[in-house]
C-alpha cells in the first residue's frame, strides 16, 4: 500500500486501482470537530469537482476529487458521526483509471511549511 | 378618471387597489369571500402564526439548557383563539387602508363576465353590474385534489382544512413535497405529531445542497420521508387511514390518524365565467403576455389564477403593481425578474437568483462561498446554530448571481443579496461596509468576505477553490 498526498489535504492510500481517501492531520486540526458532511450523489467524478462538503463549528469546508473517480464506496459510519473524520476515518473508497500524481508524505510536508 | 374592476381581495387585488387609486384611478375591488384572500386567510398569515407558536414550543424546550426550567404544554384552543385573532387584525388593516382611500369602492359578491367590459356581481340574489375602462382578474387558487380513491374520507384534509382542525393530530401522513407540504410538516412534527411525507423531490425549486441540508435537518425533527413514491390512494382502517403508495414496482403502506394533501394549486377561475369573454384559458388557469395581460387588450391577469405563474403572494402583488403603473404611463420601473422566496420550514429556507445545479445546467461560470451559523457569535448565543449563507457569484463581473441561505431568519440574507442583485453591486463591494456585531447580519458578511480571502472568523487552511 501506498500513501500519497495533495495540495488539498487528501491522504490517498492505494492498492491497485483502489483508493481510500481521508483527510490529512494537517486538515483535520485546522477545521475543527466536524459536525456535518454532505456527500455527492454522484457516482463518477472529475477532478476538481466537490465530493464532501464538510461543517465544522469553525468553518464550511469542500473536499475536492483529488484525480477522475468512481466511488466505490461512502463511509457511512461517517454521516451517522462526522466527529470521526476528525480521527483519521476513511470517508470514501474510489476506484481510479489514471495513476494518480501527487506529493510523498515528505514533499507534502515541505509543502505545508513553504505556505 | 379612468376605472378599474379588480376581481379578487387577496394581497395581489387589495395591493393593486391602493396602488391604482395612488396613482389617481377610481377603483371597484370585488371580493366574494374574505378581504386578504388565502394569504390573509387560509395561508401565509394563519400558517406564520403556528410557525411562530411550533418555533416558540420548541425554543421552550431548549430553555432547559438555558437555566429556564419551565414545563409546557399546547392548549389547541388558544391556539385557534390566537390565529383567528392574528387574522381578523390583518383583515381590519386591509379594510382601514382600503377605507382611506375615497377613489376605492369594495364591492361584496361574486364576479363573472358578462363579455369583454362588463362584469356582474351577485351576492344574495341580488345582481349588480359594473363596467371599467380596465379589468385585473386576481382570484388567485385553491388546493388542487388529486383524482384518487379516498380523497373525500373524513380526516382527509387540505391546508385550508388543517388551519381549522381543533386538534394537534397524533400522527399525519403528508402527501406532497412542496411549500405547502414541508411547511406543515415542520410545524406539525414540531408540535408533536408523527410526519410521513409521501412525494417525489424534496422543494425542487431550491438550490440542491440547501434542500439536502433541509431535509437532514427535518429527519432530526423525526419527519419521516418517503421520496420517489406516489400516493395512489387512501382507506379506513379502524379510527386510522391508510396511504397506499408505490415506487417503481414497491409499494408502502402508511398509516396515519389524519392525511394532508398538500399536491400544489390550482386558479380559481370557475365562477369568472370566462367563456363570455375571449380571455385564453390553460388548464383553467389564464394565459398572459410578459406585462400581465390577456388575450384580451383591457382584461390583466396577476398571481396565482395565471397559467404557469409562480404562486407567491408578493408575485401577485407586484405584477398587480406593474400593471396599473403601465396604464398609467405606459411603463414601470418596477424589477419583477429578481423573486426572493421563504420556505418557513424549521429552520427556514431562502434564496433567490440562480442555483447552483441551474448554473451547472446553463453552463454559467460561478464561484461559491459558503457560511455556517455555527460559527457566528449571535447564533451560538441564541441557540440557533443550524444552518448557512450560501452566494452564488459571477467571477467576472463579481456579481451576485443568487443567494441561498438555511437557518434562523433567512430572509434576511436573501433581501440583503436581493438590493446587491437589481443595484448591480460587485460581491467584493460588500466587503468594504460595516456590519454591527453581534448580528446574524456579519454571516452574509463573512460569506462575501471569503470570496476576497478577508473573513476574520475562518481559519486560515491552503486550499485550491471548487471547480466549476
Amino acid at each position: 500500500m501506498k500513501n500519497i498526498f495533495t495540495k488539498n489535504h487528501i491522504k490517498i492510500t492505494m492498492e491497485g486501482n483502489i483508493a481510500k481517501l481521508y483527510i490529512t492531520e494537517y486538515l483535520e486540526r485546522n477545521l475543527g470537530e466536524i459536525i456535518y458532511l454532505q456527500f455527492t450523489k454522484d457516482k463518477k467524478i472529475k477532478e476538481g469537482i466537490t465530493i464532501v462538503s464538510v461543517e465544522s463549528v469553525k468553518m464550511s469546508y469542500d473536499i475536492l476529487a483529488p484525480f477522475d473517480l468512481e466511488i466505490i464506496e461512502i463511509n457511512q459510519d461517517l454521516v451517522d458521526d462526522p466527529g470521526k473524520l476528525n480521527h483519521h476515518h476513511s470517508f470514501m473508497t474510489v476506484r481510479f483509471e489514471t495513476m494518480p500524481q501527487a506529493m510523498s508524505e515528505k514533499e507534502y510536508e515541505s509543502y505545508l511549511r513553504s505556505e | 378618471m379612468e376605472k378599474i374592476i379588480i376581481i379578487g381581495a387577496g394581497p395581489g387585488g387589495y395591493e393593486t387597489a391602493i396602488r391604482a387609486a395612488q396613482l389617481g384611478f377610481e377603483v371597484t375591488i370585488i371580493e366574494k369571500d374574505k378581504l386578504g384572500g388565502t394569504c390573509v386567510n387560509n395561508g401565509c398569515i394563519p400558517t406564520k402564526t403556528l410557525f411562530r407558536i411550533a418555533e416558540l414550543y420548541d425554543d421552550i424546550k431548549l430553555g432547559s439548557t438555558m437555566g429556564i426550567v419551565s414545563k409546557s404544554h399546547l392548549d389547541t384552543g388558544m391556539i385557534q383563539e390566537r390565529k383567528e385573532y392574528v387574522m381578523k387584525r390583518m383583515i381590519k388593516g386591509i379594510q382601514f387602508t382600503l377605507g382611506s382611500y375615497e377613489n376605492i369602492t369594495v364591492v361584496e359578491g361574486t364576479a363573472s363576465f358578462i363579455n369583454d367590459r362588463e362584469v356582474v356581481v351577485e351576492k344574495d340574489n341580488q345582481k349588480e353590474t359594473y363596467t371599467a375602462d380596465h379589468i385585473i382578474i386576481a382570484t388567485g387558487s385553491k388546493s388542487n385534489i388529486p383524482p384518487m380513491d379516498g380523497v373525500d374520507l373524513d380526516k382527509v384534509l387540505t391546508s385550508d382544512d388543517l388551519l381549522k382542525l381543533k386538534e394537534i393530530p397524533k400522527s399525519m401522513t403528508i402527501i406532497g413535497t412542496g411549500v405547502v407540504a414541508m411547511e406543515f410538516a415542520s410545524i406539525y412534527a414540531k408540535l408533536g405529531c408523527k410526519i410521513s411525507v409521501v412525494g417525489s423531490e424534496l422543494l425542487k425549486q431550491l438550490d440542491e445542497e440547501t434542500s439536502r441540508r433541509l431535509k437532514d435537518y427535518l429527519v432530526i425533527s423525526e419527519i419521516k420521508f418517503n421520496l420517489g413514491y406516489r400516493a395512489k390512494s387512501i382507506s379506513k382502517d379502524g379510527d386510522d387511514l391508510i396511504v397506499r403508495a408505490t415506487k417503481d414496482d414497491q409499494t408502502k403502506i402508511f398509516k396515519s390518524e389524519y392525511v394532508l394533501i398538500a399536491t400544489g394549486r390550482k386558479a380559481n377561475t370557475e365562477s369568472l365565467s370566462l367563456e363570455n369573454t375571449t380571455v385564453e384559458v390553460e388548464k383553467g388557469a389564464i394565459k398572459v403576455d410578459d406585462n400581465s395581460k390577456t388575450s384580451v387588450n383591457n382584461i390583466y391577469a396577476i398571481g396565482d389564477c395565471v397559467y404557469k405563474n409562480i404562486q407567491l403572494a408578493h408575485v401577485a402583488a407586484h405584477q398587480g403593481m406593474y400593471v396599473v403603473e403601465c396604464i398609467k404611463s405606459g411603463h414601470s420601473d418596477m424589477n419583477l425578474k429578481l423573486i426572493p422566496s421563504v420556505v418557513f420550514t424549521i429552520p427556514e429556507v431562502a434564496m433567490i437568483g440562480m442555483t447552483e445545479q441551474q448554473c451547472k445546467k446553463e453552463k454559467i461560470a460561478y464561484k461559491i462561498s459558503k457560511f455556517l451559523y455555527v460559527t457566528n457569535g449571535k447564533a451560538v448565543s441564541e441557540a440557533k446554530t443550524d444552518g448557512f449563507v450560501k452566494l452564488i457569484v459571477d467571477p467576472i463581473t463579481e456579481q451576485i448571481l443568487g443567494c441561498h441561505a438555511i437557518g434562523q431568519s433567512a430572509d434576511m440574507f436573501v433581501h440583503f443579496a436581493l438590493i446587491a442583485m437589481d443595484n448591480k453591486i460587485k460581491a467584493e463591494k460588500l466587503s468594504d461596509i460595516i456590519f454591527a456585531h453581534p448580528t446574524l447580519g456579519e454571516i452574509f458578511m463573512d460569506a462575501v468576505n471569503l470570496f476576497g480571502g478577508k473573513s476574520v472568523n475562518s481559519p486560515f487552511i491552503t486550499n485550491e477553490l471548487r471547480k466549476i
